[in-house]
Order: C-alpha cells, then sequence, then structure tokens
C-alpha cells in the first residue's frame, strides 16, 4: 500500500485502471479456487468410489476401478474404437433436434404469446401431446425416418419444443407495458414494434427455455439410442452392457455425463454473452 | 441500447444459420460409419436390378469376373449384436451372400426397432425371432419370417439360454421352482416363452412362478446376493453367473423340437412379394452361411467378439447357439402352444402363413 502512495512520478497509472487490475486479479483468484474446488469434489468421490470398491459395498464386477474405467475410455477413443463415432454423431443428433426445435417453437411459441385466440385454440393440443415421452414415439419415427439419424432428430426436437415453446410464450407476454406504450409513443409501427421491442426483450426468456431444451436433448439423445439401438453414446453403452463389458459400459456412461456438462457450460457462455443483459442490468444496479 | 440491438442481430443470425445447418444435415448420412445407418434401398429399384444379372447372363459369355461385381444387388439387413446373429456376419465376411449375387449391408440396432424398420422400407431383412414374429403378425403387422438364423443345440447342456438357480436358494429341481421368482430379460420374448414351454414339458405349474424383469447384465449379481430365485441368462451371462457360483438348473430349450425356428431373418410381405428372387438368394445364401457356422465354431467365436461388446477371452468360454439351416412345417408349430396358453395369440392363428417359402 506504501509503495504506491510514495510514488509522484507521471508514469504512475491512475487509481481507476489499478483498481481494474485488482479486480481482474481478484477474478482470476474466485475462478481458480472454484476451478480447484471442482476437482477436489471430483477427487473426493474417486476416492469413495474405490473405498466402496475395496471394502466390497461396491459389488467388483458391476463397479469397475477408475483404472479400468480409463483404460476402456483410452480404447474407445483409439481407432478401434466406437466412442469417438458415437461422439460425433450424438452431438450431431442433438444440434440438429435442438436447431429443428428452435425453428419450430420460437415462431409458435411468439404467436401464442401475441394472440390470444391463438392461445385459447392450441392449449389442448398442447397440453395433450407435450405429456408424450419422446422415448414412447420410437416406433412411429422409425416407420417415418428409418434407422437413419434423423430418426434421433426427431425425437430430439419432439421434446425440445416445449421448454422453448412455453418460455417464448412467456417471454413475450410479459414484455413490460411501459415498453409497448413507449415505442407507441414514439410512432413505432406494430411491425417495428414486434421487431424493435417485443423480440429483444422476449429474448433472455426464450434463451432460457433454449438451455433447459438443450439439456433434455441430450437426455432423449441417449434415451433413444438405447432403446432404439440408433447410433451413439447410448447404443454403445448398452452394446457394452448386454456384452458384459462393464469398463466399456462406463467409459461410454462417463464420456455422456461430461458431454452433458460441456452442453451445460457453452449454452450457459452463450446465454450470457448474447441475452445476459438482464443479468447485466439487475449487477449493476446493485 | 446500440450495442443491445446489434447483439440481438448477431443472436438472431446466428440462429438462422443454425436452422439452416440443421436442415442440410442429412446429406451427411451416406458418409457416416457402419454403426450409423447406410443408404436404404427403395423395393422398386431392387427389382429393376433384379432384371439385370439373369439377362446379361443370357447374353453374354464374356462376362469378366469384374463385371460379375457390377451385378451385385444391395440389400440392407439388421442385426441386434447378440451371439445368434453369427451366421448372419458369416454369410458377409466369407462371401455367401455375394455367392449369390447380393451385396449385404449389415445395420446394428435393438429389437424394438427391427420390424418398424422393415415397415418402414428402411430396411430388407432384420433379424429376430419365430414367436416375436407370430405375435407381430397377430397384431396386424405385414412380416414374414424367410430364413432361419439360428437353432438350439441338441443337447440341453449346451443351449445358450441357461435357469440358473443359487446354490442355497433349495432348488434342486425344476418342480421346485412353483411360488418362486424367476427373472427374464423381458417378458414374453424369446427366453421367457422358451422358458415356459420347457418347464410344462416338465409337468410344472406356471402359473405359481413370479416372473419379473430383469436386464441380463444384472443378473449374476442378482441371483448371487438372492435378489431373485432363478435368473434365465443368455450369454455371456450364463457363464458369468455360474463364475459367481450359480448353479444351472435347467435349459430353456427343454422340451422343443430340435429344429424350431428360434432366430430369425425376416422381411415385410410387400418387400417378398415385390422381390421375390432376392429373397430366394438371401435365404440360400443364409442356409449356406448357417452350414459354414455349424462347422467352424472357433470362426463364430471369433466373429462374436467382433461385433459385440463380448471380450474375445469371454467369447472363447461362452455356449454358443445352433446354426443348422432352414425351417419345415414344424419348426413353427409348436410356438403355438405356448402362444395360445399366454394369451398372445389366438386360436385360429394361421401358422403357415407366418413363414415365406420359396
Amino acid at each position: 500500500m506504501g509503495d504506491s502512495l510514495s510514488s509522484t512520478s507521471p508514469s504512475m497509472a491512475s487509481s481507476d485502471e489499478m483498481s481494474a487490475d485488482v479486480g481482474r486479479r481478484a477474478d482470476v483468484a474466485r475462478h481458480l479456487v472454484s476451478f480447484g474446488k471442482g476437482v477436489a469434489g471430483i477427487a473426493g468421490a474417486t476416492l469413495l468410489w474405490e473405498l466402496g470398491r475395496t471394502f466390497g459395498v461396491l459389488p467388483s464386477r458391476l463397479a469397475p476401478g477408475i483404472t479400468d474405467i480409463g483404460r476402456a475410455m483410452v480404447d474407445g477413443f483409439s481407432a478401434s474404437g466406437n466412442l469417438t463415432d458415437a461422439l460425433v454423431i450424438t452431438v450431431d443428433a442433438w444440434a440438429r433436434g435442438l436447431a429443428a426445435a428452435i425453428l419450430v417453437a420460437v415462431p409458435l411459441g411468439a404467436a401464442i404469446g401475441v394472440s390470444r385466440w391463438a392461445d385459447a385454440a392450441t392449449h389442448v393440443l398442447i397440453e395433450f401431446i407435450r405429456p408424450i415421452p419422446a422415448v414412447a414415439l420410437i416406433p412411429v419415427a422409425i416407420v417415418l425416418f428409418g434407422l437413419q439419424t434423423s430418426m434421433q432428430v426427431s425425437l430430439i426436437a419432439f421434446a425440445c419444443i416445449w421448454p422453448i415453446l412455453f418460455s417464448t410464450r412467456y417471454g413475450v407476454r410479459n414484455v413490460d407495458p411501459l415498453f409497448h406504450d413507449t415505442a407507441k409513443v414514439m410512432g413505432v409501427s406494430d411491425l417495428g414494434r414486434a421487431w424493435k421491442v417485443t423480440a429483444p426483450a422476449a429474448l433472455p426468456a426464450v434463451f432460457t427455455g433454449i438451455r433447459t431444451a438443450a439439456s433434455i436433448g441430450i437426455v432423449v439423445a441417449i434415451a433413444a439410442q438405447i432403446v432404439a439401438g440408433a447410433p451413439g453414446l447410448g447404443f454403445q453403452l448398452s452394446r457394452m452392457q448386454q456384452g458384459g463389458n462393464v469398463p466399456g459400459a462406463f467409459a461410454a456412461l462417463v464420456v455422456t455425463g461430461i458431454l452433458g456438462y460441456m452442453v451445460n457450460l457453452v449454452m450457459g457462455w452463450a446465454e450470457k454473452r448474447l441475452a445476459g443483459w438482464q443479468h447485466e442490468m439487475t449487477e449493476r444496479t446493485r | 441500447m446500440q450495442s443491445l440491438a446489434r447483439r440481438f442481430r448477431v443472436l438472431t443470425t446466428l440462429l438462422v444459420l443454425a436452422v439452416l445447418v440443421a436442415g442440410c444435415g442429412d446429406g451427411n448420412d451416406a458418409t457416416e460409419t457402419t454403426e450409423g445407418a447406410p443408404a436404404s434401398t427403395a423395393p422398386a429399384s431392387t427389382t429393376a436390378d433384379t432384371q439385370t444379372p439373369a439377362e446379361e447372363e443370357d447374353e453374354t459369355s464374356e462376362t469378366t469376373a469384374d463385371t460379375a461385381a457390377d451385378e451385385l444387388i444391395s440389400v440392407n439387413a439388421a442385426y441386434i449384436p447378440v451371439s445368434a446373429a453369427a451366421a448372419l456376419h458369416l454369410g458377409v465376411n466369407e462371401g455367401f451372400f455375394e455367392a449369390e449375387g447380393l451385396d449385404v449391408t449389415l445395420t446394428e440396432a435393438e429389437p424394438p426397432s427391427m420390424i418398424p424398420s422393415v415397415l418402414s422400407g428402411d430396411i430388407d431383412f432384420a433379424f429376430l425371432n419365430a414367436p416375436a414374429v407370430m405375435v407381430a403378425r397377430e397384431n396386424g403387422l405385414a412380416v414374414q419370417g424367410v430364413a432361419a438364423a439360428s437353432k438350439n443345440s441338441l443337447e440341453p447342456e449346451d443351449h445358450f439360454i441357461q435357469l440358473v438357480v443359487n446354490p442355497d436358494s433349495g432348488i434342486s429341481s425344476p418342480a421346485d421352482l412353483a411360488g418362486r421368482t424367476v427373472a427374464v430379460d423381458v417378458l414374453y420374448q424369446l427366453p421367457h416363452l422358451s422358458l415356459l414351454n420347457a418347464l410344462r414339458s416338465e409337468g410344472v405349474d406356471t402359473s405359481s412362478i413370479e416372473f419379473t424383469e430383469l436386464p441380463f447384465p444384472a443378473m449374476p449379481e442378482a441371483v448371487a446376493a438372492g435378489d431373485v430365485d432363478a435368473v434365465l441368462a443368455v450369454e455371456p451371462f450364463a457363464t458369468l453367473s455360474e463364475a459367481q457360483g450359480g448353479q444351472i438348473l435347467m435349459s430353456a430349450s427343454e422340451g422343443q423340437e430340435p429344429e424350431l425356428a428360434q432366430s430369425v431373418m425376416l422381411a415385410s410381405e410387400q418387400f417378398i412379394s415385390a422381390n421375390t428372387d432376392v429373397v430366394d438368394r438371401f435365404i440360400r445364401g443364409m442356409d449356406n452361411a448357417m452350414a459354414f457356422a455349424e462347422e467352424n465354431p472357433d470362426t463364430v467365436r471369433q466373429v462374436i467378439s467382433e461385433f459385440t461388446a463380448i471380450p474375445p477371452e469371454m467369447a472363447a468360454q461362452i455356449r454358443l447357439p445352433a446354426f443348422r439351416p432352414g425351417f419345415d412345417d414344424e419348426s413353427w408349430s409348436q410356438w403355438m402352444d405356448v402362444l395360445v396358453s399366454e394369451g398372445l395369440v389366438s386360436e385360429d392363428f394361421d401358422v403357415e402363413a407366418a413363414y415365406y417359402r420359396p
């Protein structure tokens, strides 16, 4: 503290820049600490797993050791293994299903958010179809799309539509009326208002729906692969189980978990960057 | 507010691009690995192809080996990654289908996908089992068995589906199962129906047995721990159960006719009637592959470790299905008894229509 005060040279950094520096270092330190905590958590879980195996709490054949799982993962990602293809196919199907769901659900959600009669007309139909589990529709999807990736994409899209639909409807419905009034007073046309006021204001809610749908999409992709035998991580898991290859099954499971984590990470980052001004606004006022 | 508007425009542009990418996606399917589905063959195009090889053989006498390769008819076959699909794989690997002028592409899938994919025209031949074909027909699905894919071993103790009990359970004969719990993988599938047939042939009253579902991979530990009294395990889990101290009580194949159809290749009636020549060739190729598999168990064990996740050292130990080719009129009718008494088909079910005769 005393050092910075004692210097009086003109090249000394302004107090603003210095506090920004301190702020950045504090940020980095915070991230390192939380990363460290995460690593410690995983290490602790691994330790518990191995202890469980050693003391017979976990059955040794069905709960392989971490090194066996690691070796199975390495084999799986090698040239002769199936995990790389399975991962790529899963991500591909998920991305296409999510994109298709966005394409359908955002306009539909906006329509029923804006129009009361459209909302009333579709309400019963939506509430009827919505609870159908995507996995139950596998035979229908196979008859329509065969065993190609588009079969999985159709199921993922079906499951992802609902959270996006409802979030969009909510976002459109709950635009602060003050924004609409202000725009009208400024002479903005109805269409201009839809584009310049409603859409940006609803965007954070839409993105929340997309983020929820993203996680659901992974679950449905894996489930469809397990049940239908569609290619991907779920089928790898099932195949390994049926072959009695338990480390291989766990390898597929771990990769699935990592994929789910990465999806959540990416969606969270994207939400913050592209639709996070609500967070910013609330943080600034604090 | 300026940056807000810009951000919004960037976001919508990205979303639109994402949607366009989604729309273009399916073009990649052709380049997927064998775990993905290959391009489907519509029945119409196969019919046209059926004419060509016959015509060319009549006309030319200078057909080279290279031109012969061009005459291969492409067909798709879907299979479940289980040991009973070994003969199908050997048919491809050892060239038995190619000798019949067929280029067979294999696709992996699970049992619920088999019949829908055949009905959709995406797959030409699917691997399932005889009772499942019969139940499907009872429910109005127009599929037929075309070729046998596996049979039961002549000796019950060699059969690859065994009923395993815990040695401390006090069960030493099938009659002791009365009132006890038996776990099968999925109710009313081939193993369960085989066991019902086997128990009845031993004079056991199956109505007092409580059948429950348990996935095959969980069976060894469940029976060792006494969670259930007996498990009906398919290989490799029968061997794994024995390794954990389980005792074989009986084979699921007891009381069955030796040539009773077990795993079969099926096709839709529509495909069969539109592509009779292709189906006949497929049957010949399949029968030859079956005969080869029956004579070459080591090759069978090796191919099993390739197309299933069963490790080679396990594949070397497990009990194998039998692969005697073909089915005849008796091959299907024995299933009627157990299917009718379980209420899965009606008494006037037409067994002979369930399978195709060349």
